[in-house]
């Protein structure tokens, strides 16, 4: 899935990062585009050493200087990233062939550059043999990212100022027949035949007549997660089987029922005690499943508002997850043995006390008794009232919901849960009860459905067992990050501490909301990886998560609710020492460190920079660093960016200047660009009229 | 006023109301008297030991008669008789007699103070303290531009280049007019006692301060700038403003309001107020866990904005006259009114393009406690780029309608506003080309959060929304363009030139009565003696 990426990180020879970084800003900067009574031109001029308008694969690319650290033997180094179409061999070709003055200017000052003391003239080509010896080296030197994210996966820059010329023409095409005094097509089809016809006039716009590829992740990015699930399922039955197995119980072994015998004793209501071991049990684990899942809802709305926050419910509901989950998998255990034994005549049963249940259950909803038709209607029409009450009911909460959504807004689900729950089992019994007039004729099929029972009883068995491994494992990360933060607190300055002095580092933020970025702006951020194996290897499991999730879930523009992100890599660089974000966003710093704050994905900003801190120079001077940490969090994702006073000096601090940005479409937004594509894939689509209303809404 | 938590009387009254009885205003720009300055490491000089104490001598009579919002009760008119105690009837009589009319009614009048940070400087204030203020305060609205002429980050936040650049402000800009240490806003019923008023308050600093003059007469004589209450709030441009304002949570006003105008309008008290919890629960306070010494300036206080807008009404009213031609096919009042409305959001009276719920009964309400993601989600009634859409987009910036109100709640501005300049008539061409416009004024607690966001990422932002490359109508910002959304296809207006253009403005801030009081009692205390030391400057 494009765009593909690069991130060049090369150490510079002693003393020449001042030189370097005043000639990347010189030099390689491109320039706004000169202004026409205030208004927003396209396109950066960019410098004649550096021609990056010149490769039209390339849709952004920074130069960044990062400082010499004396204390970790860190030295100066050049970073230099790109995003573009296509294969990177492809790109890093290009780029030797478009800017060599420039290129061989900056490498000129990097470690190990294969050119070095080669006289050349200036903007003289590379010729084959340094340029092969420049792919290699720099090839070799791309450290890609731990994680990346891109707001419009799979589209090229072509296909980005294509979609948005093709907007703007439509729309300009529109707004002038608006005004005109011709009158506008009647009816909204043939307003979309209109703006075919439009498309399929113009030369320059006829792409738009096919619709654009969508990568494949794009498209099947829910079942991947779905099959992720599923899988994930398998693993931890595997899990509970190995457990049956070493406890010494070998599934073959046993029947479905020995599973329910073995629950039987296992809950408090065993059957040495009572009378009827499966209502019991499988009231136990009904009131279970519910009292959890309230627990669960209750949470949930106080987590609903990031700024309420409880520190310990977000671990505590992965842990109601997964007991959810084990109770799911053995109700529809109960579930099944009981639907499969009450529709045999002679259940193979073998606990005498799971068996007489069965019986009288059986004797009780009348099987094998012959009842009347007009019994088995009246009964339905019963369930059929209750069944509407509950359903009534159901949409009136879900109404009320809407209408009044700060009202009781738990208890309120909670109920519907209820309701929702209550409606299954009537089903189950109403079936139940229509089958017992097809005893007979049903036999074959109930067999199968034993057998099938017999089979699913154990898997669900072995998920319930299975799922206490990533119970105990998640509290286990829960606890070690605890351990963690708290040991942290001693080790670090609190990153309160950044709000009592001036804000400093005003270089690193010179750049934003200004020049090329009124509209585009682009962060740079590097901070140190604190301490110990444990923050390294959460830190790149974060990533890979965000990474993935980026690439299946959050594809469509939209990075856990922020809707901002143009392209973003985070990097972990000098052998897991720093972590470096690159990223390009659209709009003001501020609004957009608020979406981070206010969002979703404050988790995962959470998640990611718990690990870090930085080394904290109130004054640049010499005197020696403090190192401040990130905000403090708990369990790794609730509160830390949410102090937002400390957390936005954290960033500035952690800031460093961009020497050199470009963008080649550096007026768009990522709103701009997927509602420019859905105009796009949408103009030549059969549309009901309501669509091709929301399409020209747009224009 | 019995409202929890807040110390109404300690907080000076532009924060409770904008004094719509006082229709007269008066701007007074001043600075502290020259004298041998000493300079200290941070480059911001203190005013010597007798000057600090005469500073402090003035500020402490100021704070006598610095209206407070415990002064005016809660619909914001200040009481006829002073019900604020001795020390509020001690300042009204202080004034009289400092007034040229002894003799004179006792009138309604109101005062209010704000510093800047070399007024906050002068009177004490720690560089330590200083930088606890925020970053965009200590800045100030308009930085000086880079070596290469090149205007600051903040600048091109607020859109204040190329004809809006602080290098042609008539005050508070790079060149004219910008050194001064705070603002007087006085307010009064009528042009004479508002006259009385600014010459009492002139008298008062005599010898300590001096006005500093940003607006002259032809003749070359100083104007103090004025802004002026007209009937039903009326704007230049036709248009009743200042009518969505936030409210602070848990005072009468919020507490009588019907739900559907309380969800639109209150807000955390720390948006408004500093030392008061805000919507994400944080606190900004200058106490310190270590140094229990320390003094809380903060507290109670809050940023003032002041920004003079010039209003080119001629422009505006050939634009609008064009486009309803364009639009309507004739440029009568109806069309004309239709149109402008589309750029504001609003009918000129005030009421918005989004028909109120039936069943709200208050006027306020009815004009006021609409949202738009339910009702006009696409912008068919109120254009998703009009002036109040942009300024306060109520549910719309967010994942979903009910997080977005939320998030909302976190960048609104108290305006407290007034037009300056004669108003001109709907087809007069006498003084067609005087000087015109608005003093914008807003309260807020974060500068970065609250008002310069809203300038640069609603109301300037040419990617506001799906957008692209339009701005605000009534924005300072070039942009051609504006889209009026429509059926059977969207509707655009082009050839719009600015009406409106930044000729001056600075950041204030309008401190609590404590921290007023602390800063006098320090300078106070530094002892008589004419070269005291300044204990801060150690």
């Amino acid at each position: 899935m494009g765009p593909s990426y690069l991130t060049v990180l090369v150490p510079l020879t002693a003393d020449s990062s001042e030189a370097l970084k005043i000639y990347l800003r010189d030099h390689a900067n491109p320039l706004p585009p000169p202004s026409q009574g205030g208004q927003l031109q396209q396109g950066l001029q960019c410098r004649p050493d550096f021609p990056f308008d010149s490769l039209p694969t390339l849709h952004f690319c920074s130069f960044l200087v990062l400082d010499a650290d004396q204390e970790e033997g860190l030295p100066a180094q050049l970073v230099f990233e790109a995003t573009f179409d296509g294969a990177r061999e492809a790109f890093v070709h290009d780029l030797l062939i478009a800017m060599p003055a420039g290129l061989d200017e900056v490498f000129r000052h990097c470690r190990g550059y294969p050119l070095t003391g080669v006289a050349r003239e200036r903007h003289e080509p590379f010729s084959l043999v340094e340029r092969t010896a420049l792919f290699t080296w720099l090839v070799g030197l791309d450290v890609g990212a731990t994680c990346y994210f891109s707001g419009s996966p799979g589209r090229t820059v072509g296909q980005i100022r294509d979609e948005h010329r093709l907007r703007t023409s439509l729309a300009d095409d529109l707004a002038g027949r608006r005004l005109a005094p011709t009158p506008m097509p009647a009816t909204n089809a043939g307003l979309q035949k209109s703006l075919q016809e439009r498309v399929e006039r113009d030369p320059g716009l006829a792409f738009a007549t096919a619709k654009a590829p969508v990568p494949w992740e794009v498209r099947r990015g829910d079942r991947v997660l779905q099959a992720l699930g599923v899988a994930g399922l398998g693993l931890v039955a595997l899990f509970g089987a190995l457990f049956f197995w070493i406890a010494g119980v070998p599934p073959s072994d046993l029947d479905a029922w020995d599973y329910v015998a073995m629950l039987g004793h296992a809950l408090p209501a065993g059957s040495e005690t009572g009378a009827h071991p499966l209502a019991t049990t499988a009231a136990v684990l009904l009131a279970g499943w519910i009292g959890i899942r309230a627990w669960e809802i209750v949470i949930e709305q106080q987590l609903a508002d990031p700024h309420r926050q409880a520190s310990l419910a977000d671990g505590l509901s992965f842990i109601l997850l997964f007991v959810r989950l084990a109770l799911t998998s053995l109700l529809l255990l109960c579930l099944i043995l009981a639907v499969a034994a009450v529709l045999m005549p002679t259940p193979d049963i073998s606990s005498p006390a799971v068996a007489g249940e069965i019986a009288a259950l059986r004797e009780r909803l009348g099987f094998g008794t012959g009842v009347s038709g007009w019994r088995t209607a009246a009964e339905l029409a019963a369930i059929a009232a209750f069944l509407a009450l509950c359903s009534y009911r159901r949409t009136s909460l879900q109404l009320a919901m809407a209408r009044k959504p700060g009202r009781r807004p738990a208890w309120r689900r909670i109920s519907s849960q209820v309701i929702a729950l209550a409606e299954i089992i009537v089903l189950v019994i109403a079936a139940l009860l229509v089958l017992r007039h097809g005893e007979t004729w049903l036999e074959p099929v109930l067999r199968e459905l034993h057998t099938l029972a017999a089979w699913a009883a154990p898997v669900l068995l072995w998920i319930a067992a299975g799922l206490s491994v990533p119970l105990v494992l998640q509290v286990l990360i829960l606890v070690a990050i605890r351990v963690h933060e708290a040991r942290d607190r001693r080790a670090f300055a609190c990153a309160e501490i950044l709000t009592r002095t001036r804000l400093g580092n005003a270089a690193a933020r010179a750049r934003e909301e200004r020049g090329s970025n009124v509209t585009q702006n682009h962060l740079a951020s590097i901070t140190y990886v604190k301490p110990g194996a444990f923050r390294l290897v959460l830190l790149r499991l974060t990533l890979r998560l965000i990474g993935f999730l980026a690439r299946f879930q959050f594809n469509h523009g939209n990075l856990g609710g922020i809707p901002t992100i143009l392209s973003a890599r985070w990097v972990i660089i000098d052998n897991g020492r720093r972590l470096i974000f690159l990223d390009n966003y659209g709009g003001g710093w501020e609004s957009y460190l608020n979406e981070f704050i206010d969002m979703g994905a404050v988790k995962g900003l959470n998640a990611i920079w718990t690990n870090t801190f930085i080394k904290w120079r109130p004054d640049g001077g010499s005197a020696p660093a403090q190192r401040v940490a990130f905000p403090e969090t708990r369990y790794a994702t609730a509160r830390g960016a949410q102090a937002e006073r400390p957390f936005k000096r954290y960033v500035r601090w952690s800031q460093v200047e961009t020497l050199a940005w470009y963008g080649a479409y550096h007026t768009l937004s990522i709103v701009n660009i997927n509602t420019s594509t859905d105009v796009r894939q949408r103009l030549f689509a059969p549309l009901p009229s309501h669509e091709v209303d929301a399409l020209v809404s747009h224009l | 006023m019995g409202t929890k938590g807040v110390e109404w009387s300690n907080v000076q009254a532009l924060v409770m109301t904008a004094f719509p009885t006082l229709r007269c205003a008066a701007y007074v720009l001043w600075r502290f008297e020259a004298t041998q300055q000493c300079a200290t490491a941070t480059g911001i000089a203190t005013a010597p030991g007798s000057h600090r104490r005469a500073a402090s001598e003035w500020l402490w009579r100021l704070c006598q008669r610095v209206t407070t919002a415990s002064h005016v009760d809660h619909i914001g008119v200040p009481p006829e008789r002073g019900p604020g105690g001795p020390a509020y009837a001690e300042s009204v009589a202080h004034v009289k007699a400092l007034g040229e009319g002894k003799t004179a009614a006792p009138e309604t009048w109101a005062l209010n103070v704000a510093f800047t940070r070399s007024g906050l400087a002068k009177l004490g204030t720690t560089e330590a303290e200083l930088a606890r203020f925020s970053d965009e305060f200590y800045e100030g609205m308009a930085p000086p531009p880079d070596a290469e002429g090149r205007p600051g980050r903040r600048s091109s936040l607020l859109g204040d280049i190329d004809r809006n650049s602080p290098a042609h402000w008539t005050w508070g800009g790079w060149k004219a007019c910008n050194d001064f240490d705070g603002v007087l806003l006085l307010y009064a019923r009528t042009p004479a006692s508002l006259k009385r008023l600014v010459a009492a308050e002139l008298q008062a600093m005599n010898g300590v301060a001096a006005p500093v003059w940003s607006h002259f007469h032809p003749d070359g004589t100083p104007v103090i700038p004025q802004g002026r209450l007209y009937k039903d709030s009326l704007g230049h441009f036709g248009f009743s403003d200042g009518i969505s304002q936030p409210v602070i949570e848990d005072t009468p006003l919020a507490d009588r309001m019907p739900e559907p105008l309380r969800d639109v309008s209150v807000v955390a008290p720390g948006e408004l107020l500093l030392g008061y919890k805000d919507t994400r629960d944080a606190v900004v306070s200058f106490k310190d866990p270590r140094d229990r010494q320390a003094r809380d300036l903060a507290k109670n206080g809050t940023y003032l904005v002041v920004r003079q807008l010039r209003q080119d009404v001629p422009e505006f009213r050939r634009f609008v006259g064009e486009a309803a031609r364009a639009v309507c096919g004739r440029d009568d009042r109806k069309s004309r009114a239709w149109i402008a409305g589309k750029l504001l959001g609003r009918k000129p009276a005030g009421d918005p393009l989004i028909p109120p719920a039936s069943n709200l009964r208050d006027p306020e309400a009815r004009r006021n406690a609409f949202r738009y993601d339910a009702e006009d989600h696409d912008g068919l009634a109120c254009p998703i780029g009009s002036h109040i859409r942009r300024a306060n987009p109520r549910d719309t910036i967010g994942p979903d309608p009910e997080t977005a109100l939320r998030l909302s709640r976190m960048h609104r501005i108290l305006r407290r506003g007034r037009p300056y300049g004669p108003m001109l008539r709907e087809h007069g061409t006498k003084g067609r080309d005087a000087d015109r416009g608005l003093f914008f004024i807003c309260l807020n607690a974060s500068l970065a959060g609250q008002f310069e966001l809203v300038q640069h990422s609603w109301v300037n932002n040419p990617q506001f929304k799906e957008l692209n490359g339009e701005v605000d109508p009534l924005s300072h910002v070039a942009a051609d363009t504006f889209t009026v959304q429509s059926r059977p296809a969207n509707i655009r207006l082009s050839g719009r030139k600015p009406f409106v253009q930044v000729v001056g403005g600075a950041y204030f801030f309008l401190p609590g009565l404590n921290a007023m009081r602390a800063l006098s009692e320090a300078g106070l205390a530094l002892g008589t003696g004419p070269e005291a030391s300044d204990p801060e400057q150690g």
